[in-house]
């Protein structure tokens, strides 16, 4: 099991390296960088051009900034590699290690609760729905199922914040907590609070990812609830919820499992999108936001972060896939 | 109810004159599906009456009725099926058609059981053999789990499978189809059910096993004194198996008696015709030796496969085909047979360069092949063709009956213009026996055995001087089957064609072939002319083989 | 089954046993169901040589699958919504009431369609009261109000004269679906902060969002397909570096390297640049997945027996792809291509709403949406919010063509 482990996560690491060079060479060919930012800033607040330009050019030298690409990516793998030093952002001054790990966790934190949420609705109504096919039941989940699946994400977010915005007149978008509650030690009270800022990104997030599930755990229970075994389970004389929940049910979500190298990403996405929309203080606006300014550390760090994430996921998941499936954990020698 | 038919009355001529116990009579019984424009009747008024501690058989081809039938008895229809309020079953003397369903759940593998045709699915892949055992146990006996492990172990070994108690922990698919098949058996007879119905439990099974799990069921039934139901196709199967047969055609029962008698005085047409088409005859008498057409030296077939679980993944080498000789001479038709992994269609496939040999020399016609590139084998391909086992998969469902013969001619520059090429399509489906007014039909339009009558149409199209015939019959129906095997023989009297005849199935063998290869292992056991060694086999596999094939002994 | 290869490679199988049911040209939802059912193989056997007994007519597999498609109420639907999509889009010009670029009263709100007359009176012909600044100053921001002009209604009528365009860019014409009868601006939909026409902007808007989605996904499935194919069909070396390649590619996290992507496309380049630059983009990562679902289809194919009984009879590996592996393939192409436009679209919008679109005078919903951002403008005028409902139907339209299109080739 270590020595699989050890392997996966040896194979990830070309690809990883593949990835966070691509992403730095792309993000570094934008036009413009960080001094051209401070040469902006600059200028809007009434500095002369000279002065800005001047100001402009010294952040270029501090910050590494004329040096070519490959020197510069080097520079930072090396970094990474040594000292686990991402870099250091410029735009909050920080070193971009603090900046991911404030906003890192809440993403993922916020991306896993909608996927188990997503994947328990899911997969329970799928059942639902797949023993009761072609019933009015059947015909509802699937609609509300497609509506979730084609509705986008980010439009829903747009409805929901200016429902939310003017019709309710909510206030504290962007923040987790209500400013009472920020410092605060952990209550049932600052629960509610979270609860209450952060329900729409869950509710649309775990929607889309619940349609997802609901639909191919419905197709492959229907296919299940079709094997020889389950007629066998029949004639022993097993009641039919029995039959279904025991027998059918864990065979349909193997390929449920093997799909979360599709599930995630798009969990992922979603709760990115929304959180945009929502400007809550995670991955997805920092990186729009670095790269609107030029912080380019940021922005190539979060890359990395989140291309790891993923293919973790997908180590993950082939874990839980072994768990589930004797076939997979150990191999067939035939006697 | 044919009323007419009185070959087939609602009550067994037998009744009343059995010393045993009436344990199940069916009366009646009329199934019928809703599907998408209508309904079907699956079954249309069948009776049966079974006596404990005897076999019935219920005989029929696909479409008859008999597995609904089966499924009637045990409750396991779908929600789409409708069984007629006319029908009943008694049970030793309760009517089980009123029973409820909580009812009928009580019944099954208690007092009815089942056991199916696919062992490769029956068992449930996530959970032990022991707990799968364990879970019929409790289900209808109060006893705790260390008292149904022990229960599970015991049946294991009834049903003769070694080291039973390692096999309780392990999963099903590390044992063998046989052993799955076993596992079935001990399953449906844990609870010692009054009956056993098993739908065709060996059609999937090698031949050798099939006889080894036939046996099982018989020596199990004697002891318990259980009644079994045997849903089959096989005849051979019903003869050495059964007291009673049944046979059902669409829907109805068309005649049923003892088996002796059944078997010695068929009197419904179906019947007769039934028996008739048991493969027979035997092949065309031989030419003087008239040169070897396909030959191969030293054949050798290797594939590296990957077993050991995902965390211990361990690679080894299995030798399909282990450097093998063959000569097939002109007019000629070699037979090679072999149950599963054996490597016969390996073999055949890598002689016509389908697949690609590790070493050895092929040479056709005596020209060597085996190194021949794809552009250099073209002119070649003509000249040998391949039939393959599935129906259903050997054409290709988007084209037209005429494209699909049509594209070996095309590809291969034969007849000069559209209109010639016509003309030779319509002579090769005439010659395999199909009306040439199908060109433009698609394949989903026809059942098996036209769509196999298709294919050697598109093989002989090209008129070819060897076919290889990779299983052709094995997925028809015993009457189609037949008239296959007349086809093919006539086709090779007319033209002079050798054939190449991969089966697992001896008695068509026999019909076929001049000579024989048997294989196992990747090894050829033993080879000769087909009447010496399905007479007189010497190998001690040969003789398990035939005396599996034709008297079901193990 | 050993590795979680296996697993992929059986649910292949699975894929591939479907492959081959369906490319056995049974038709599973009768055939199969009822077969097990009744415990049969296949089709039941008739007398071999009495084909007449076979009593479907002439159907070809092609209209097999039309019957199928037309039981499907959201296919059908999808059908109609998609071709209404395209043909609105092509006459876009006809069908918007206003010239998109002009500009008017901004931030002006949805006219309504009245049936009333001034006095109060029923009247069958619709008219709208236009938008104009009432004279008077809102008591605390000081700016002017508007309100409805009872004074000069404008009448509402079809098939009339307006703005001239020219259709397919030759054609000079002046005639509108509908709009006002004397040619008078109506905004229907309001107007945004430039005083421009909402609902005629996204009408002609329509054109670009759909053309973008058109072409990107034209691009990922010649792409997709071909990688996949040769992937799956030649298999070997080809195959590995391939699939190495194209997990690269999925492990990209999808939305943020488009972020990245649309910032590399300068600001001032002229307008085609930009969209083939969008294009390019957006094209960079769709044809991964499709490649890998084809390259599993084509892999159980060239295995299948009648690929076999091809190549036995003689036939090259370009026949073989075109003839017999491309067309099995196909279908569950276009239920991809379906299903990727909307996705192409949403992308675009999304792109769009965080600033990254194409620039004036090219009008697409992505770009309508660019200013959609603030939460004050959405709150006192939410009406700009409306290329959102076109965004949605065309999402809507569709994925049930594509919800359609997969029953009908796909039925399992």
């Amino acid at each position: 099991m270590l020595r699989f482990l050890l392997k996966r996560i040896l194979a990830t690491i070309p690809v990883l390296f593949v990835l966070s060079v691509v992403t730095f060479s792309i993000i570094h060919s934008r036009p413009g960088d960080y001094g051209d930012f401070v040469y902006a800033m600059l200028v809007a607040r009434g500095s002369s051009t000279v002065e800005a330009q001047r100001a402009a050019e010294a952040a270029r030298e501090e910050y590494g900034l004329n040096d070519p690409l490959p020197v510069r990516y080097v520079n930072w793998i090396t970094g990474i590699v040594t000292r686990g030093d991402f870099g250091h952002s410029f735009y909050y001054n920080r070193p971009v290690a603090d900046v991911v790990a404030e906003r890192l966790p809440p993403t993922i934190i916020l991306a896993l609760t909608c996927h188990i949420l997503a994947t328990i609705f899911g997969v329970s109504l799928g059942i639902i729905a797949a023993t009761r096919q072609y019933s009015w039941v059947d015909t509802l989940i699937s609609f509300v199922s497609f509506i979730g699946m084609t509705v986008p994400r980010f439009l829903l977010a747009i409805i929901i914040l200016y429902i939310l915005a003017f019709r309710l007149n909510a206030q504290n978008f962007g923040t987790f907590f209500s400013p009472q509650f920020g410092g605060a030690p952990w209550s049932w009270a600052k629960f509610v609070d979270l609860v209450q800022h952060v329900w729409p990104v869950v509710f649309i997030a775990t929607f889309g990812g619940l349609a997802y599930n609901m639909r191919v755990m419905r197709g492959n229970l229907l296919d299940t609830l079709n094997a020889q075994y389950v007629e066998t389970a029949r004639a022993k004389g097993l009641p039919e919820s029995a039959v279904v929940l025991k027998h059918a049910v864990p065979n349909a979500l193997h390929p449920l499992v093997a799909y979360q190298g599709v599930v995630l990403p798009y969990m992922l996405t979603g709760e990115i999108e929304v959180a945009i929309v929502f400007s809550l203080a995670t991955v997805g606006p920092a990186i729009v936001g670095s790269m609107a300014v030029g912080d380019i550390y940021v922005t190539a760090t979060f890359m990395l972060v989140l291309a790891a994430t993923l293919l973790v996921g997908n180590i993950i998941a082939d874990i839980l896939l072994a768990a589930l499936d004797p076939r997979v954990r150990i191999g067939g020698a035939k006697a | 109810m044919d009323t007419a038919n009185t070959f087939a009355p609602a009550e067994r001529f037998d009744l009343g004159t059995h010393g045993r116990e009436l344990i199940l009579d069916a009366r009646n019984i009329a199934v019928s599906f809703k599907v998408e424009d209508g309904h079907i009747e699956a079954v249309k008024d069948v009776s049966f009456q079974l006596h404990s501690g005897e076999t019935i058989a219920i005989v029929g081809e696909s479409g008859s009725g008999k597995s609904v039938t089966a499924r009637t008895v045990m409750g396991l229809l779908s929600r789409r099926a409708k069984v007629s309020p006319d029908s009943h079953i008694w049970l030793d003397g309760d009517d089980i058609r009123r029973y409820s369903p909580s009812q009928m759940r009580e019944l099954r593998g208690n007092r009815v059981s089942m056991i199916f045709q696919e062992p490769m699915s029956s068992l449930n892949p996530v959970f032990t053999i022991g707990a799968q055992i364990c879970e019929v146990l409790r289900l209808h006996n109060r006893i705790s789990k260390t008292d149904a492990m022990k229960r599970a172990k015991a049946l294991l070994e009834e049903v003769h499978i070694p080291e039973p108690e390692a096999r309780l922990r392990q999963y099903p698919h590390q044992l063998s189809g046989g052993q799955r098949q076993r596992v079935m058996i001990a399953i449906a007879l844990a609870n010692r059910p009054d009956v056993l119905i098993a739908d065709e439990p060996t059609t999937a099974l090698d031949v050798t096993v099939q006889a080894q799990i036939l046996n099982l069921i018989k020596e199990l039934k004697a002891k318990y004194g259980m009644a079994v139901i045997l849903i089959t196709h096989d005849l051979t199967i019903v003869r050495h198996f059964s007291d009673y047969v049944y046979v059902m055609q669409r829907g109805e029962v068309k005649e049923h008696n003892r088996t002796a008698e059944l078997f010695a005085n068929p009197r419904h047409p179906y019947t007769r015709h039934l028996l008739a088409s048991e493969p027979k005859g035997e092949a065309n008498p031989l030419v003087e030796d008239t040169g070897t057409v396909l030959e191969g030296r030293k054949v050798r077939v290797a594939f590296t496969l990957k077993r050991g679980g995902m965390f211990r993944p361990d690679y080894f080498d299995l030798v399909a085909v282990d450097s093998l000789d063959l000569d097939l001479r002109r007019h000629e038709t070699l037979g090679l047979v072999g149950e599963s992994g054996s490597g016969k269609t390996t073999f055949g496939q890598a002689l016509i360069r389908l697949v690609h040999l590790d070493s050895g020399e092929v040479l056709f016609d005596g020209v060597p092949i085996q190194d021949k590139t794809r552009r250099q084998m073209r002119p070649l391909r003509s000249r040998m063709q391949i039939v393959f086992q599935d129906p259903y998969a050997s054409l290709n469902p988007r084209m037209s009956i005429r494209q699909i013969i049509e594209e070996g001619l095309v590809v291969n520059g034969i007849g000069s213009d559209s209109r010639e090429r016509l003309e030779r399509i319509r002579t090769a489906l005439d010659q395999a026996g199909m009306p040439t007014n199908i060109l433009s039909r698609f394949p989903h339009e026809f059942s098996g055995g036209q769509r196999q009558r298709i294919a050697i149409a598109r093989a002989i199209a090209l008129e070819p001087e060897f076919i290889l015939l990779d299983e052709p019959t094995s997925a028809l129906d015993l009457s189609v089957q037949a008239q296959i095997i007349d086809l093919l023989r006539k086709l090779q009297d007319e033209k002079g064609l050798s054939y190449l005849f991969i089966s697992h199935d001896l008695k068509v063998v026999r019909a076929l072939c001049h000579r024989v290869m048997v294989m196992q292992h990747g090894k050829i056991v033993e080879q000769g002319p087909v009447n010496e060694i399905l007479t007189n086999p010497q190998t001690d596999y040969a003789r398990r083989l035939v005396r599996a094939a034709f008297e079901v002994a193990a | 089954m050993t590795s979680i290869d296996d697993i992929r490679k059986q649910a292949e199988r699975r894929e591939e046993r479907k492959t081959a049911a369906e490319a056995q040209g049974v038709s599973p939802a009768t055939a199969i169901d009822v077969a097990d059912d009744l415990g049969v193989e296949g089709l039941v056997e008739t007398n071999p040589v009495d084909v007449t007994a076979v009593d479907r007519s002439d159907q070809s597999y092609r209209r097999l699958m039309f019957r199928r498609f037309r039981r499907s109420i959201s296919g059908m639907i999808g059908l109609v919504l998609v071709s209404l999509l395209f043909f609105v889009s092509v006459f876009a010009y006809f069908f918007a009431p206003v010239d998109p670029k002009a500009s008017y009263l901004a931030f002006s709100p949805p006219d309504a369609v009245s049936f009333t007359s001034r006095d109060g009176g029923f009247s069958l012909r619709p008219r709208v009261y236009p938008t104009i600044e009432t004279g008077e100053l809102d008591p605390i921001t000081f700016q002017p109000l508007t309100g409805p002009d009872y004074e000069n209604p404008i009448d509402l009528g079809f098939f009339v004269r307006g703005f001239p365009y020219r259709i397919f860019g030759l054609i000079p014409s002046d005639i509108h679906f509908f709009g006002a009868v004397d040619g008078r601006p109506v905004h229907f939909l309001g107007t945004d902060k430039l005083g421009r026409d909402i609902l005629s902007r996204a009408i002609v808007g329509s054109r670009i969002s759909l053309f973008i989605a058109v072409i990107v996904v034209t691009i990922t499935t010649v792409v997709g397909t071909t990688v996949g194919i040769s992937s799956g069909y030649f298999g070997g070396r080809i195959d590995t570096w391939v699939q190495r390649f194209v997990e690269i590619v999925l492990a990209f996290p999808q939305l943020p390297l488009y972020l990245a992507l649309t910032t590399l496309i300068p600001i001032t380049a002229p307008s085609n640049v930009f969209i083939a630059f969008v294009i390019a983009v957006l094209a960079a990562l769709g044809w991964a997945q499709l490649s890998r679902e084809v390259r599993g289809k084509s892999l159980a194919l060239a295995r299948i027996e009648y690929v076999r009984a091809a190549m036995a009879v003689g036939a090259g590996d370009g026949r073989i792809i075109f003839r017999h592996i491309l067309p099995n393939v196909l279908s569950h192409v276009i239920v991809a291509v379906t299903i990727a436009i909307p996705t192409v679209v949403l992308l675009e919008s999304f792109l769009g709403f965080l600033g990254f679109a194409v620039k004036p005078p090219l009008i697409s919903w992505g770009l309508m949406l660019q200013d959609t951002g603030t939460f004050s403008v959405i709150g006192s005028y939410p009406w700009i919010l409306s290329p959102v409902a076109f965004v949605l139907v065309t999402v809507f339209a569709f994925n049930a063509l594509g919800d359609g299109l997969r029953d009908a080739v796909d039925p399992y």
